[in-house]
């Protein structure tokens, strides 16, 4: 049995040492991939929080997760993400007085990377969701195939098709924005 | 799409992630490079979007909290909604145990259902079996029934009495037998705190009780204190304290303690307990009350010695009676924002009261608004502070659009910043108002206000020629303006006029003129023959003058700011010149 699904199994009991590993070990990945799908830190730590306490519904369910853990996370993440954007009656891009630059660098320089930041998430945000979740878990979170494949449900080989149509339409939105 | 291909551009993805070089990847297939190096250029191009804020540690920290508290709350409903066959049973027993009114008319029943039970259980070899079980085994609840039943029985007050400690002893060496054997299993017993050292505690005759950073406390806690325990013994032979809830508080310390404990010292004797599988709180069966002895529990309380680090231990009048230990009390620690300042000497740091003393080491600045963590006895509703460490401030760096501005707090974007006289410069060619674009440098606070060190407005100064006009945008030496409601036009500029212009530069636009001042033809200056004035001020429209500039005149790399400490002396010097932004200190 795998460390993880020996911490979901102590999860399942409501053990608290397990789930405040799983909180510690998981937070900032979650929080990092909400980000990257909306942009706003403050709507990002909320929805993280949301995360786990979904996880804590529906942690007894055996069939909660398919294989993992990180998997099962993720998936809730991306669930929240499109609820939220489902609520949004207005989709609101990502805005520049929102956005936090990096202390050490320079102001005017972190301003372009910026500007250049949000071209791009702009540009992903036109392609199909299925790609859109391929190129923040496999290109932004670094996930594997196998991981990215089990949080969409999809076989390893779909993965690698989905991951050359996203970076191909993605390449295309860009030229078409440039 | 070739499936070839897909694998060869999954292949060189997975080289670019381990750091390869995009040109490496490439060359390694020549035959797919045209389709191949612009995906993974773009793959390359989306690492830019890696880097995030990181979040706020107090959100994290809340986050957290309240994630366990709600698996608390689900575990206690859990185990009240559904109880498993174990704590079914157990929770059966213990109502059979209470001692309330308006039970004692089903006594009867119960007593006769009881009856029943033993003997159906004593005529099977269910009950052999689980006379050596342990927490955790299958048996064990068997075991527990029939001991209960056998006390149930019992109605001879001194041999209840005597069962009671039978069996109190009985649950200890149970205990004992997981620790010795290296078991897993949970138990919960009750006890009177005997000793507590770091990391440690004694409760009176258990095995030692590991305390750890995730046990949970309930209560103050204190040498003397009966405590109900919920632990794990662990397969290293140790057990592990998870929840500790404090039932009866501990005595006040007293430097006469009654030389003559008696012989009902031993807190136990009185009210057996059962470990429990599970850490419910019905797990604990009841003190049996057939034979109700209403001072028994006093003694817990009063004779219990209560040892300090002054005092002599008491002497130990039965063999069962725990020994004193001098007292190190465990402190506390926690880290937690600065949240208000009561007095010179207590400062709220998280959810606690922190009373500072000339022994407290205190390291960094406290200030409200930081992080610390602290290390404190509890004292009454209060903590001690023995250390508090304020944790380095991070530094901030943010920018937005000005949406209020409170007399010291303003809202930039969604963030909230204190603007200190003492401690925040502005910088920005004229006082700043709603609606302007301000890049920030803050210190990251815990609480949801940030300290603002320097806000800036960015903006440009130039000279040029105004060529064209169209609506609100001029064209001034081919940089396009916005001019708006709040442009000072100054000298009255049109097409042809030589022109200063101070401009915001938002991040998402073209400039917005802030003013525009015609500047005097440029004619030979006679030599001056009296003081000149301080500030020219152009008090007349120049004739209009073209002149051959075709580049706008940048007058300021690095524009001279405006500079105050906000918010009062800013708004009175609303007014200043724009022409040449100074500073006023």
């Amino acid at each position: 049995m795998s460390d993880d699904l020996r911490l979901l199994e102590r999860a399942g009991t409501y053990d608290p040492v397990a789930l405040a590993e799983i909180y510690d070990q998981y937070y900032v990945r979650i929080y990092n991939y909400i980000y990257h799908r909306l942009g706003d830190p403050g709507i990002s730590e909320d929805l993280t929080a949301e995360v786990f306490l979904r996880m804590l519904e529906s942690v007894k369910a055996a069939k909660a997760w398919h294989t993992s853990l990180t998997g099962w996370l993720y998936r809730i993440a991306h669930n929240l993400v499109i609820d939220h954007y489902r609520r949004q009656t207005k989709r609101e891009g990502p805005e520049l007085n929102e956005r936090v630059i990096p202390a050490a660098d320079n102001p005017v320089l972190s301003l372009e990377r910026l500007l250049a930041q949000q071209q791009l998430r702009e540009a992903v945000h036109t392609l199909t969701e299925d790609q859109q979740q391929v190129i923040f878990l496999k290109f932004v979170e670094d996930l594997s195939n196998a991981e990215v494949a089990d949080i969409l449900g999809k076989t390893e080989g779909a993965i690698k098709a989905l991951q050359h149509r996203a970076l191909a339409s993605l390449r295309r939105a860009l030229e078409g924005a440039g | 799409m070739s499936r070839d291909f897909m694998s060869v551009l999954d292949e060189s993805l997975a080289r670019l992630r381990d750091g390869e070089s995009l040109e490496t990847c490439i060359l390694d297939y020549p035959e797919h490079a045209s389709q191949l190096a612009p995906l993974l250029e773009t793959f390359v191009a989306l690492q830019t979007l890696k880097p995030v804020p990181p979040p706020i540690p107090s959100a994290m920290l809340s986050g957290r909290q309240r994630f366990l508290a709600e698996a608390a709350r689900l575990r206690q409903a859990e185990s009240k909604a559904r109880p498993g066959l174990r704590s079914r049973a157990e929770v059966w027993l213990s109502r059979l145990w209470q001692p309330v009114p308006q039970q004692r008319l089903a006594w009867a029943v119960v007593t006769a259902m009881a009856a029943l039970l033993v003997f159906v259980l004593v005529s099977g070899s269910v009950v052999l079996a689980s006379t050596d079980s342990l927490p955790g085994d299958a048996l064990y609840p068997v075991k527990l029934i029939v001991e209960t039943v056998q006390l149930t029985l019992t109605l001879d007050p001194e041999a209840h009495e005597q069962l009671g400690r039978e069996l109190n002893e009985r649950r200890r060496q149970d205990i004992q037998k997981l620790v010795d054997r290296g078991r897993e299993a949970q138990v919960t017993f009750e006890g009177v705190i005997q000793s507590m050292r770091p990391g440690t505690w004694v409760i009176a005759g258990y095995p030692p009780l590991v305390i750890d950073s995730q046990t949970t406390i309930e209560g103050n806690v204190g040498v003397g204190a009966r405590v109900r325990i919920n632990a794990q013994s662990e397969s290293n032979g140790s057990l592990r304290a998870l929840g500790v809830k404090v039932l009866v508080l501990a005595p006040v310390p007293t430097t006469t303690p009654s030389p003559t404990p008696t012989a009902t010292l031993s807190p136990e004797v009185s009210t057996p307990v059962l470990p429990a599988a599970t850490d419910t709180a019905t797990a604990v069966p009841p003190t049996p009350t057939v034979t109700p002895t209403p001072t028994r529990l006093q003694p817990t309380r009063t004779a219990t010695p209560t040892p300090s680090a002054t005092e002599s231990p008491l002497p130990t009048p039965t063999a069962t009676a725990p020994k004193a230990e001098p007292v190190v009390p465990r402190p506390i620690r926690w880290t937690g924002c600065i949240l208000a300042r009561l007095s010179e000497a207590i400062w709220v740091i998280g959810d606690k009261e922190v009373i500072i003393t000339a022994e407290t080491k205190i390291s960094g600045e406290l200030a409200v608004g930081r992080l610390a963590t602290v290390g404190a006895f509890a004292e009454g509703n209060r903590y001690r502070a023995q250390s508090i460490e304020v944790l380095d401030e991070e530094k901030l760096d943010l920018a937005g659009v000005i949406q209020e501005m409170g007399s010291t707090v303003w809202t930039i974007g969604t963030f909230k910043v204190t603007v200190d006289s003492q401690q925040t410069r502005i910088i920005a060619p004229r006082p700043l108002r709603p609606g302007d674009y301000v890049r920030v440098s803050a210190l990251r606070r815990c609480t949801e206000v940030h300290l603002a060190l320097v806000i800036e407005m960015p903006y440009r100064k130039w000279a040029g020629v105004v060529r064209q006009i169209t609506g609100d945008r001029w064209f001034i030496d081919g940089a396009e303006v916005i001019v708006n409601d709040s442009t000072q036009l100054i000298g009255n500029p049109g097409v042809g006029s030589r022109v200063e212009v101070v401009a915001a530069m938002p991040p998402d636009g073209p400039p917005i003129a802030l003013s525009i001042t015609v500047l005097p033809t440029r004619t030979p200056t006679p030599r001056p023959t009296a003081m000149p004035t301080s500030t020219p001020i152009p008090t007349a429209s120049p004739p209009a003058t073209i002149i051959a500039t075709p580049t706008p005149e940048l007058l300021t790399g690095t524009p001279a700011p405006y500079v105050d400490h906000p918010p009062d002396k800013q708004r009175a010097l609303a007014e200043t010149t724009t022409s040449t932004p100074s500073l006023p200190h």
